[in-house]
């Protein structure tokens, strides 16, 4: 069955390029920002069949990697395989690009491998532009977004009014069906070095104000966050020969479930290498705290990727790690990682030379703090549209996370929303027990958040089903039939080891020996001697020491081809691993779809309705916002009983009337409040515990 | 965590549809004895609260909050004077349910508290309670976790000095708090080894903190372990002993009753055939109680009255599972030893998969949260509210043990719980909400679990012989396990 495309909308081809001032005036979608969430977004919805205009100030900034040279990590990595799996780019194009693939997490368990690599920023960059400028139905225009075009709402959707399109810089109208907005860092961004601050999204780039305006009036409730980056490094004066050195994986995990191998022999591959802060650093940050802005101020910035001033001055008296990290196969520079500081540069030159290995060490470019607006997420809905805008999506760090892998999440997430949408098609969402994507998407916009958000392994409930190496199963025959979003050729290549693997598990149950016969076999696993029935291979290939070639050993006519298909191999051992506990789980599973799929109405007016609720949970539950009754339960605060008025009340309502006829807010659709509350204390902080 | 916490107690509420628009009724009903008495107290809880105590004394104005006024009581309708009484104003949220809540101390004649309820039953918005809903209405509403209502529970039932001593105790939190602290405990132990699964590589987390986690698992591996092995002083001092005499016709049951219980409880006769119906009695030992049932004689009897006490008999001793009082404690055992199992598995899986170990924490800390209600789940809730039937009707006086207890006090003293116990045990705790009734097997014995439990407990009491020999090895093994 073919993917239902947008049949109307394929002609006239418009094979991208740069749309001049003459370009159709009309699009599907238009997507503004082409960072990580932007190109994914726009990429996402052109393969879905809408034809899309990606808006960006410089073409040469696509694909852009403004941080870290590197993709993935723990979490990160999962992220990277869902997008994969919807066809995304970021994990295909990582395979193209990196000079430095590693497996962390390898001792810990499959579930939470988590697959990184160090990438060349200008290849990966090349490697997107082309690919952004060669899809299909996509087109790119260079200019700034100075305001958006808005009309009257649809009286079936909520929201108090519609957009229709935006307002280039040129003065220029282009009409669109939805917008995306991806601005990342860029509303009221500010960047800070020592004393000094001036207004930009990154360094170089300009700030966009106009839309922030724009966005302010509409009554987008927004925070402020802040996040650094290191100063950067002169690979030819570091000495390399006294530290640490940490080679790159010798057999590379590409990213993609398309990619057979990645781009690089594993020969060729970089290093990064590892030293140490010491009391000298610690001291000069110490005392020129006076001349750092970015660090007094009480802005939230992320706890885990926190810069080095916040580092000494959280756990003094220690020693912290910062890993040397290439930029590229042909770079000469270095991103010292961990190194984020925003003191005045000669002060950071200070700081670095007098670190192990840098003595001598010429900073490039200093690191800097930026400041950046970002919007409630809590006013969006799983699909990422806004509540308040109709047909407006919002994807990537404006939502209030950090890095390009969360970006890029959101984008795809938000690109084919804003496809469907277009299409009268009901939208794609991701549960909590599908992906980490859903576990990323609820929490944002069910819980908000008080710093950057980044994904944790930890945050997920379902931790052994929501594995790397099976994301495509999970995802992929979901992105292929509802979405259209997905290749034909990804679903026939997911079909198919789908069904190699659900085989191979049946002959594995299928093949029995008695426990004496295994013993003699596998003398390096201990079969519990009172079991006098026969074992199966399923059971015998949960032991760490056995593995797919070994019972090919012994069964060589029923197993011998599902070992020779590595990947096979390697997945089939994974899914049995946990396969009991995965099975254990179902029923909780059960339980959170069930929740997922008790809907609360959209505009519900939590302090009029009458049920019985106090005021205290009223107010929790009208600045959250929950989507579901599932979305309720993880609100902190939320006691049982007022899930259950809530529940009792909705149920009630729906009996009554056969829909839910409850006062809906008009106009006035999310809080009145300061702009610079929220990010503060009023935010609920999603932490480790909530997730266990 | 919190995922599960609601969705179970969710699914519980969808199960009982009726139950939607109930929430915002107020209910009513007699929170004192039934019967003749000097007062009787009728309680309300619920928004119309205020409205009915209003309408029931005829003033616009309520008394002072939580201060007794006396008040004429008259039906609403026809002005009808009922009593005249004392009356409390307890406005939410400082009542005990939470809700607003008013209580009339009237004369506790039968026709005075029928009158007052049926005025009651005519006010719009009010409906006399289910049972166990005054305290449901306080656990919903955040006043009590699951442990103190069930606390409270005991409290009303408990019969002995000790019993009332054990439930005080557990209403007023120990229990939960102790629960609570594990559950801190394991959070916490949690909380390091999710951290070093994410961020152990590039941060600064040591692999020490492993170490940690294992030590912690450990202390309360032995903590738990302590804490079940106490010879289930508390679930059989909460019970009570049960003990089912039974045996052939003729043997002495009846006269062994009559002579532990110090009086002529059951009639005794020469004749085989003469106990009938099951007789029971409380007994209290110092301050702990023994529930001893007299059974009909197990022979094939004529006599249709003699049937049906055989077979009463034999429903006696081979039921283990019907009923339910004191299975809320059996609940707290079972989860447990649910918890402390993930915790050996932790053990166990420790060297292999991290995830795999991690997540029998989750499960761990998860059933722990049951036992205070911080996880709901459906049954649980069902099984705990059912069993507050305050001024209702009287459910747990005289009901028979389900939880296996009394069949171990005649095993030897001291031992491990018996498989039968486990069994009946572990069949309550995986049925949900109603108990499984173990049908008698066409020999006419019981079979399965309860079969056992005949095995090994129930005949071996009577089997013939001296009454002074038997009352003394009875007494021996049912009595002073429980005083030890």
């Amino acid at each position: 069955m073919s993917p239902p495309r947008l049949l109307s909308l394929r002609l006239p081809p418009p094979w991208s390029r740069r749309a001049g001032s003459d370009a159709a005036a009309r699009y599907d979608v238009v997507v503004i920002g082409g960072g990580h969430a932007g190109t994914e977004a726009a990429a996402a919805a052109a393969r879905g069949g809408a034809r899309t205009l990606l808006v960006t100030h410089k073409i040469d900034t696509i694909g852009q990697m403004s941080c870290n040279p590197s993709f993935g990590g723990i979490g990160k990595g999962h992220l990277m395989r869902e997008v994969d799996a919807l066809d995304g780019l970021c994990a295909r194009l990582c395979d193209r690009s990196g000079v430095h693939y590693k497996m962390l997490n390898r001792r810990k368990g499959p579930a939470v491998w988590g697959l990184r690599a160090q990438v060349d920023r200008k290849l990966y960059k090349e490697n997107m532009q082309k690919e952004i400028l060669n899809t299909p139905f996509l087109t790119v225009h260079e200019g700034s977004v100075e305001d958006l075009l808005l009309k009257e709402p649809e009286s079936e959707h909520p929201g108090k009014c519609q957009v229709s399109g935006v307002l280039l810089g040129d003065g220029s109208k282009v009409h669109a069906g939805s917008v995306i907005l991806t601005t990342g860092t860029f509303l009221r961004g500010m960047v800070l070095i020592g004393l000094e601050k001036h207004p930009a999204g990154r360094l170089g780039d300009q700030s966009s104000t106009g839309l922030a305006q724009t966005l302010e009036k509409l009554g987008f409730a927004v925070g402020r966050l802040k996040t650094g980056t290191p100063p950067r490094l002169a690979k030819d004066t570091i000495d390399f020969s006294i530290l640490a050195r940490q080679w790159a994986d010798s057999h590379p995990v590409p990213f993609s479930f398309l990619s057979e191998t990645v781009w690089i022999k594993p020969e060729d591959q970089l290093s990064c290498y590892l030293t140490y802060t010491n009391p000298k650093v610690e001291k000069i940050i110490h005392d020129n705290l006076y001349l750092n802005n970015h660090v007094k101020e009480t802005t939230k910035g992320p706890r885990y990727c926190p810069s080095l001033e916040s580092k000494v001055l959280r756990f003094p008296n220690r020693i912290h790690q910062l890993w040397l990290e290439p930029e590229g196969l042909d770079s000469n520079i270095i991103y010292p990682q961990g190194m984020s500081m925003t003191l005045p540069p000669e002060l950071q030159e200070q700081v670095i030379t007098c670190i192990q290995g840098l003595e001598k060490a010429k900073m490039v470019q200093p690191g800097y703090g930026v400041q950046y607006d970002f919007l409630d997420p809590r006013q969006l809905t799983a699909s990422l549209e806004s509540r308040l805008v109709q047909r407006l999506f919002f994807a990537g760090q404006i939502n209030g996370t950090t890095g390009y892998e969360e970006a890029a999440a959101q984008g795809i997430i938000a690109g084919i929303n804003a496809c469907l949408r277009v299409c009268g098609k009901p939208p794609f969402t991701i549960s909590r027990t599908e992906g980490y994507i859903g576990v990323l998407i609820d929490d944002l916009t069910t819980l908000g958040t008080s710093e950057p958000y980044r994904m944790f392994t930890s945050r997920v409930e379902f931790r052994a089903f929501l594995r790397p190496d099976n994301a495509d199963s999970r995802l992929t025959p979901r992105g292929f039939e509802e979405t259209g979003c997905v290749s034909r050729q990804r679903y026939e290549r997911t079909s198919q080891i789908k069904a190699a693997i659900e085989e191979g598990v049946a002959v594995l149950k299928s093949l029995q020996l008695p426990p004496s016969k295994w013993s003699s076999l596998i003398p390096e696993i201990v079969i519990s001697s009172s079991r006098s029935s026969p074992v199966r291979a399923f059971d015998i290939l949960q032991y760490p020491e056995v593995n797919m070639e070994l019972l090919a050993r012994i069964f060589p006519e029923s197993l011998g081809k599902l070992a020779e298909w590595r990947e096979l191999a390697e997945r089939l051992k994974i899914e049995v691993v946990y396969k009991l506990c995965t099975s254990n789980q179902q029923q909780e599973m059960e339980e959170v779809r069930r929740d997922e799929a008790l809907r609360l109405p959209e505009n519900l007016d939590y302090f009029t309705i009458n049920a019985s609720l106090s005021q205290e949970m009223r107010e929790k539950l009208d600045s959250n916002r929950p989507q579901t009754i599932g979305a309720v339960s993880r609100i902190p605060g939320i006691t049982p009983a007022a899930i259950l008025n809530l529940l009792r009340f909705v149920k009630t309502n729906r009996q009554r009337t056969g829909g839910i006829k409850v006062p809906f807010r008009t106009g006035r659709s999310l809080p009145e409040r300061n702009t610079d509350v929220l990010g503060k204390s009023e935010f609920q902080s999603s932490n480790l515990s909530r997730a266990f | 965590m919190r995922a599960g916490s609601c969705g179970s107690l969710l699914r519980w509420l969808a199960k009982r549809s009726y139950g939607c628009a109930q929430q915002r009724d107020t209910v009513f009903a007699v929170s004192s004895g039934h019967g003749k008495c000097g007062v009787a107290v009728i309680r309300t809880s619920g928004p119309a609260s205020a409205t009915a105590l209003r309408r029931l004394t005829g003033r616009d104005e309520l008394p002072r909050p939580r201060a007794v006024a006396l008040r004429r009581i008259r039906d609403p309708g026809s002005a009808e004077p009922l009593d005249r009484g004392l009356v409390v104003w307890f406005p939410g949220p400082h009542s005990f349910t939470g809700e607003d809540c008013a209580e009339l101390h009237v004369h506790g004649g039968p026709a005075v508290v029928s009158g007052v309820l049926q005025a009651l039953g005519r006010l719009p918005g009010l409906r006399p309670a289910e049972p166990g809903e005054f305290t449901k209405r306080a656990f919903q509403n955040g006043k009590l976790d699951l442990t103190e209502a069930e606390g409270l529970g005991d409290l009303i039932h408990a019969e002995t000095e000790a019993q009332r001593r054990q439930a005080l105790r557990q209403m007023e939190g120990e229990l939960g708090q102790l629960y609570q602290r594990w559950s801190q405990e394991l959070t916490q132990a949690l909380a390091y080894i999710e951290a070093f699964i994410d961020f152990s590589e590039d941060d600064n987390v040591e692999e020490d903190v492993l170490t940690r986690v294992d030590t912690a698992v450990a202390q309360l591996d032995r903590e738990l372990r302590g804490h079940l092995q106490d010879g289930r002083r508390g679930e059989r001092l909460r019970g009570g002993v049960h003990v089912v005499i039974a045996g052939p016709p003729n043997a002495g049951k009846s006269s062994l009753l009559n002579l532990l219980c110090q009086r002529p409880a059951a009639i005794v006769s020469p004749v085989p055939g003469t106990t009938r119906d099951v007789v029971e009695t409380t007994l209290n030992v110092g301050g702990y109680p023994v529930v001893l049932s007299d059974t009909a004689g197990l022979r094939d009897a004529r006599d249709p009255v003699e049937q049906e006490g055989v077979s009463r008999a034999r429903d006696s001793c081979g039921d283990p599972l019907v009923g339910s009082p004191s299975l809320t404690q059996t609940r707290h055992r079972l989860h447990l030893t649910s918890c402390l199992d993930a915790l050996g598995r932790y053990h166990r899986g420790r060297a292999g998969d991290l995830v795999l170990a991690a997540e029998e924490l989750r499960l761990a800390r998860r059933h722990l949260g049951r036992i205070t209600g911080q996880v709901g789940a459906e049954d649980i809730l069902d099984i705990v509210f059912r069993d507050f039937c305050i001024g209702k009707k009287a459910v747990f006086k005289g009901t028979r043990s389900t939880t296996g207890l009394g069949w171990s006090l005649l095993g030897a003293p001291g031992e491990e719980p018996s498989l039968p116990q486990y069994r009946a045990a572990q069949s309550i705790g995986v049925t949900v909400g109603r108990p499984r009734v173990q049908p008698l097997g066409p020999s006419g014995k019981a079979e399965g679990p309860a079969r056992e439990a005949q095995v090994h407990g129930m005949y071996m009491g009577m089997s013939g012989g001296g009454e002074g020999h038997l009352c003394s090895r009875v007494w021996t093994r049912l009595v002073n396990p429980v005083l030890g």
